[in-house]
């Protein structure tokens, strides 16, 4: 991408609105950032599942760096899933597109590694995600198991690859940078690349929203953590 | 916007809507969980189920006459 400098440091090309101005263009990349300092509840559609004592909900946690915190009810499956939306409905506004560079990058915590089901990222409308999601790109960490995978799917036909071991109550900062040069999600852990997933399941047809959440997986009261969210994709 | 399907003191199995409008949320009653996990799948088009078990909305009750005269 052509840079300059001629007034501060600038991504615009000639003749664009932007050219003198002198910071990035933002306007270039299809972006979202939150870096969970206010828990907004109006800005989610949240489904939460509350069958055992206590209500499941998300409140901002008392903590540095600005954390939401999930508090699920204690039953086995209380907890609660988030898309970006409202009661508009949910905010599809990303579509994987082969030319496009595209980033996500989160971190969070869950009290409980082995026995939860957590689900973040990127996928289409869907209320239950620890089930079935029929399109989506997300990393996701299933009951009984503190392995945390990426999965790319379209169609419900999956990409699925291991990223991480989880572990109780520690924060874990994952990502993935979707290179078009190459049509390989590169995928990161803690600042390192970890792994390479194809594209070949990469959801094209389908707008998707960013999402988070998560349930337990056995009675008791489980928490998840979260601490930021970024989606960037260039126009 | 936020549902959240639990159980009353009743037993019954019910979905709290709450549309974030300034609005009191408004309870949904289901024969089953099954039923009630239905409903919240697509609370904002779904038809109201048969019983719903509304809390009292604010505003002017019911039956007051618009006064004048």
């Amino acid at each position: 991408m052509a840079s300059h400098s001629r007034t501060g440091w600038s991504n615009a090309l000639p003749g664009e609105t932007l050219f003198d101005w002198g910071m990035s263009d933002p306007t270039k990349w299809n972006t979202y950032f939150n870096d969970c300092h206010v828990y907004t509840a109006g800005d989610w559609v949240e489904t939460a599942v509350s069958a055992g004592i206590g209500t499941s909900a998300t409140t901002q946690s008392p903590e540095a760096n600005g954390v939401w915190l999930m508090t699920g009810a204690a039953n086995e499956n209380d907890g609660a899933w988030y898309q970006l939306g409202g009661t508009p409905g949910v905010s599809e506004s990303w579509l994987w597109d082969a030319t496009k560079k595209m980033f996500f990058k989160a971190r969070f915590a869950l009290s409980d590694a082995t026995q939860s089901d957590a689900v973040f990222g990127l996928h289409i409308t869907n209320t239950a995600p620890a089930g079935a999601i029929t399109d989506g790109i997300f990393f996701k960490t299933a009951d009984a198991s503190a392995s945390l995978t990426f999965e790319v799917e379209k169609d419900s036909t999956p990409t699925s690859t291991t990223v991480a071991t989880l572990a109780n109550a520690t924060f874990i900062e994952v990502g993935f940078y979707y290179n078009p040069n190459d049509g390989l999600f590169h995928i990161y852990a803690d600042g390192v690349k970890v792994a390479e997933s194809a594209s070949t399941n990469a959801p094209d047809d389908e707008e998707l929203a960013l999402s988070w959440g998560s349930i337990a997986g056995a009675a008791g009261v489980d928490t998840s953590s979260w601490d930021y969210f970024l989606i960037s994709q260039e126009r | 916007m936020r549902t959240n399907l639990s159980k009353n003191s009743a037993g019954k199995w019910t979905v709290e809507c709450d549309y974030h409008d300034g609005e009191d949320p408004v309870t949904h009653e289901f024969a089953s969980r099954e039923a009630a996990e239905d409903w919240q799948r697509n609370p904002v088009h779904s038809p109201e189920p048969s019983k719903p078990e509304a809390k009292p909305k604010k505003g002017k009750p019911k039956g007051v006459s618009k006064g004048g005269g």
